[in-house]
């Protein structure tokens, strides 16, 4: 069309409601390996968290009964247990996501179609191995 | 901090690896103890095999968790921000370390 160049076609603009986020959250069709690698991030982020709430409990083990025994009911609530249960599955998820980035390290396990499976065995394995550990460690906060 | 980036490369993946184990030892260990009376816990990290693990545990840990964090900051921070939360993640890590350890060091020596 000649006698349009350079005349911009007529488009209502969109409403600002409905403007385009920046395009990587759009046009990326969602994949676990994507998600594996979200997690790894996010779980690290939450160990590092844990280390300082571990530094806590250390100083209170050595120093201050009675900030132990805050720390201990504490995570004993209902509210700790799912905190507890959250870092004991992000160190889970993380260690064996690890054993998986150590992998790719020695240039295996790359293929998409590995990666996939991989990635979902994880999501898997941690969960299971969390539970198995806290199954194990409510038998131990008993004795 | 040029010239840095393949021995960063190589101590985050040795701490990976040493992780792997003592992060075994370290769910097993001392989730069982989080709820555990305090003479109970005491009596458990006063072993000093226990003691020992837990001090390399939060060491090669703390080590390991700074350089993923110092990661995730190059990736997201730019301009003067990036050089305070570095020195602040440093000043965690390191502040970690040293907590836990003086606190060991009185639960095997000075209890």
């Amino acid at each position: 069309m000649p006698d349009q160049a350079g005349v911009p076609p007529a488009q209502p603009a969109p409403p600002s409601s409905s403007r385009p986020l920046s395009p990587h959250l759009q046009i990326w069709r969602f994949t676990v390996t994507m998600a594996a690698s979200i997690t790894h991030r996010g779980t690290g982020v939450v160990l590092y968290g844990g280390s300082l709430l571990l530094g806590v409990w250390a100083y209170a083990l050595a120093f201050s009964p009675s900030l132990f025994a805050a720390v201990s009911g504490f995570v004993i609530s209902p509210f700790g247990i799912i905190i507890v249960a959250g870092y004991v599955w992000a160190l889970c998820f993380h260690l064996l996501n690890g054993l998986r980035h150590l992998y790719w390290d020695s240039g295996r396990g790359l293929a998409p179609a590995t990666a996939t499976k991989t990635a979902w065995a994880i999501y898997i394995g941690s969960l299971i191995l969390a539970l198995i550990i806290l199954y194990v460690g409510q038998l131990g906060w008993r004795s | 901090m040029a010239h840095k980036g393949t021995s960063t490369f190589i101590i985050q993946r040795a701490t990976a690896a040493l992780m792997i184990p003592l992060g075994v030892w370290f769910l097993i260990g001392v989730v069982s103890h989080l709820g555990a009376n305090y003479m109970v816990a005491r009596e458990w990290l006063s072993q000093p095999l226990n003691a020992i693990l837990l001090a390399a545990f939060i060491t090669i840990g703390a080590l390991h968790m700074r350089i993923g964090m110092a990661e995730i900051i190059a990736d997201y921070i730019h301009g003067g921000l990036k050089g305070v939360l570095s020195i602040l993640n440093w000043l965690a890590a390191l502040s970690v370390i040293a907590g836990v350890l003086w606190a060991l060091y009185n639960i095997s020596f000075a209890g």
